[in-house]
């Protein structure tokens, strides 16, 4: 911060000096002009006529002035009514530009190999003997002019570069002051244990304590994430070890057995224990790409339907040597919904497992879509025993199975219930038409991403 | 049917391989790309049952490389379940069907019959679907060696069935085949044709299920 100000301060001390050069060299040439314009007026009126002749006197008032710059060389030359040379040097250099209108013109001119600041002034004599143009030319050396320009600049300098010393010190003690709480903030973060639940002291400073109330919320907050994510750790590595003795207690059981007829038996327990802890095993899995592909917002456009045809295809093809029926139902063509094909096929793919294992033989699995200006449903509606109302909400938790004698991982609903969610929407345990339980799930056109 | 597995997993494979010798198919096992590639001609198999999580080349890209030379073999692709855009994926490369493991042996065994049936069914006039026959010269099927009486609507409808195996066919998919343009026909009279087919092939292994608003679909069920 300190570093951009210096540089900001730097341009600006740039852009001055340009400006308190110039000034210096008008105001050099200003001061010094004058004295050469005095000293011409004054030698113009030492011009003489006697007779038909003009004559110079030239007045000591005019080498005083000169003298004021006293390392300076200084040149003349008076020429008469004809051009002719009355005094001084006669190849003095005459400027192009100089015309007859303006009594007094200043040019810059190089002469005996000096750069020499010139004027030139006229005045028409209209004595009766003698009429005409007379022209007085007076050079001088620039010695003193960059004398005092250089003086100018230096001083200027110096009170210029006390001030930018001046403003680099205030706006480092003010940075310094201004930032001083955060970094009082960054010091007890750095002491500070991201887990360990004591929030940050709060500050005197008001203008900061919101900063810390923030990252106080913020901390609550990855707290209670962990404490839900360490929950969902232990209840799952509980599933997966009580399958798994199961598993190694039918195994330890079967390889003791004397009895070769037995085993058979044992073989069918082991196979439908596997196949519990395969399905825990693709659910925790599918939870855990679901709740990453929402914290992610992965989105494209969602062709609902035709998704929806192919998982009931899917469906089916699975379960053809059941007796079930299953139907589907679009009023109307649905719109393009934003969100995550591949969870949302996740999603619906648990609800018919569900429709499928939990209802009877002889059920009717149906999935239905509605649109509407807002969103729209899609339900999943089956003829099975469905869920008492009472026990909707506790089915929608996690690992939390319903004591109806058969088994799940207790993941399916709460997998649906975080992809509606990451979608924006709500996920309803209903009464269906069809006699048993409707999955619905409401998604808003605008998904909230 | 000769059969080629390719997997790194060598308990997996060597379990494969049981199987499917106990049940009389002659397989054969290599465990990565790079080695089929320069060891073996894909023509003396039948089918790939090909996984795609290999060390060096993956299965996607022997499957392209497969597809790209214009080969045919039927591949039936193995995936672990945490990709699920692998199943996706490896239907758009080309495979003919996939199996996210674990999976049960038997229905891999159902999955690579179909998978024959299919291949069979494009190069000889026989379409064998479990225990029913259907000839696709003379027109006739037979369940368990005995001829069906079917009519030439019910036959035609059986062949399409029988050449769209696990795919829904809408009404109209099948009025379109079904009937000239010219022939008037109602949605009724291809449920009639159904119904007098179904009632035909009970006792087969081919099952056709009505999704009520979407279609039928035709499966076998062995």
């Amino acid at each position: 911060m300190l570093g951009r100000s210096a540089i900001l301060l730097l341009s600006i001390f740039i852009i001055l000096s340009l400006g308190v050069w110039h000034y210096a060299r008008q105001s050099a040439n200003y001061s010094y002009d004058r004295l050469l314009n005095s000293a011409s007026l004054s030698i113009m009126e030492g011009l003489h006529v006697y007779g038909k002749q003009v004559d110079l006197d030239l007045p000591y008032a005019a080498f005083e002035m000169m003298q004021l710059a006293d390392q300076d060389k200084v040149f003349y030359q008076v020429l008469g009514t004809q051009g002719e040379l009355i005094t001084g040097y006669a190849d003095m250099p005459l400027s192009d530009e100089f015309n007859e209108e303006s009594p007094i013109f200043f040019y810059n001119a190089h002469y005996l190999s000096e750069e020499v600041r010139v004027v030139i002034r006229h005045k028409r004599l209209s004595e009766p003997a003698v009429s005409g143009w007379v022209t007085v030319v007076l050079a001088q050396t620039l010695r003193a002019r960059h004398q005092m320009m250089s003086d100018i600049l230096y001083r200027s300098f110096v009170v210029l570069f006390g001030i930018m010393v001046c403003v680099m010190i205030v706006l480092w003690v003010a940075i310094n002051r201004a930032l001083e709480p955060l970094s009082s903030i960054s010091k007890s973060l750095a002491s500070h244990s991201l887990l360990s639940a004591e929030p940050i002291k709060a500050t005197p400073i008001q203008e900061v304590s919101p900063l810390v109330s923030a990252i106080n919320d913020y901390q609550a907050q990855l707290l209670s994430n962990l404490a839900v994510m360490k929950r969902f750790i232990a209840d799952a590595s509980h599933q997966i070890r009580t399958a798994q003795s199961a598993t190694q207690a039918q195994l330890d059981l079967a390889s003791q057995s004397q009895n070769l007829a037995d085993l058979p038996e044992h073989l069918d327990k082991i196979r439908k224990e596997h196949e519990r802890l395969t399905r825990l095993t693709n659910q925790l899995l599918t939870h855990a790409m679901v709740v990453h592909r929402g914290d992610t917002a992965v989105t494209e456009k969602v062709d609902v339907e035709s998704v929806m045809k192919q998982l009931l295809t899917e469906c089916v093809r699975d379960n053809v040597h059941r007796l079930i029926e299953f139907s589907y139902q679009c009023e109307r063509k649905l719109p393009l919904l934003m969100g995550d094909s591949i969870s949302l096929r996740e999603a619906v793919r648990n609800l018919l497992d569900n429709a499928v294992s939990y209802g009877s033989e002889q059920n009717q699995i149906e999935i239905c879509l509605r649109t509407d200006a807002t969103g729209i449903d899609i339900m999943i509606d089956d003829a099975g025993p469905g869920i008492p109302i009472e026990l909707r909400a506790k089915a929608l938790e996690r690992f939390q199975r319903l004591d109806n004698g058969l088994s799940g991982s207790g993941l399916g609903l709460s997998i649906v219930t975080s992809v509606v969610e990451a979608h924006g929407g709500n996920f309803f345990l209903e009464d269906s038409p069809l006699g048993g339980l409707r999955a619905r799930l409401r998604l808003p056109n605008e998904a909230v991403s | 049917m000769r059969m080629l597995l390719i997997e790194d997993n060598e308990s997996l494979a060597d379990s494969i391989r049981v199987y499917f010798r106990n049940l009389g198919h002659p397989i054969d096992w290599i465990g990565s790309v790079e080695k089929a590639e320069s060891s073996l001609s894909f023509a003396d198999f039948d089918m790939l049952i090909l996984d795609i999580n290999l060390p060096g080349k993956s299965g996607f890209q022997l499957l392209q490389s497969l597809r790209n030379q214009g080969n045919r073999i039927p591949v039936l692709v193995l995936t672990a379940r945490t990709e699920v855009d692998d199943r996706v994926s490896s239907l758009d490369f080309g495979a003919d069907d996939y199996l996210a493991k674990p999976f049960d042996f038997r229905e891999l065994a159902a999955r690579c019959r179909a998978l024959y049936r299919r291949e069979r069914g494009g190069a000889s006039n026989e379409i064998q679907c479990g225990n029913l026959v259907y000839d696709l010269a003379a027109h006739s099927a037979k369940v368990n060696d005995v001829t069906l009486d079917l009519r030439p609507r019910e036959l035609q409808l059986l062949e399409l069935f029988l050449k769209n195996l696990d795919r829904v066919l809408t009404k109209d998919d099948i009025a379109n085949r079904l009937y000239s343009y010219d022939e008037a026909y109602t949605p009724n009279a291809i449920e009639q044709t159904l119904t007098r087919l179904r009632k035909q092939l009970d006792g087969s292994t081919l099952i056709i299920k009505t999704i009520r608003g979407l279609g039928y679909l035709a499966h076998v069920d062995d």
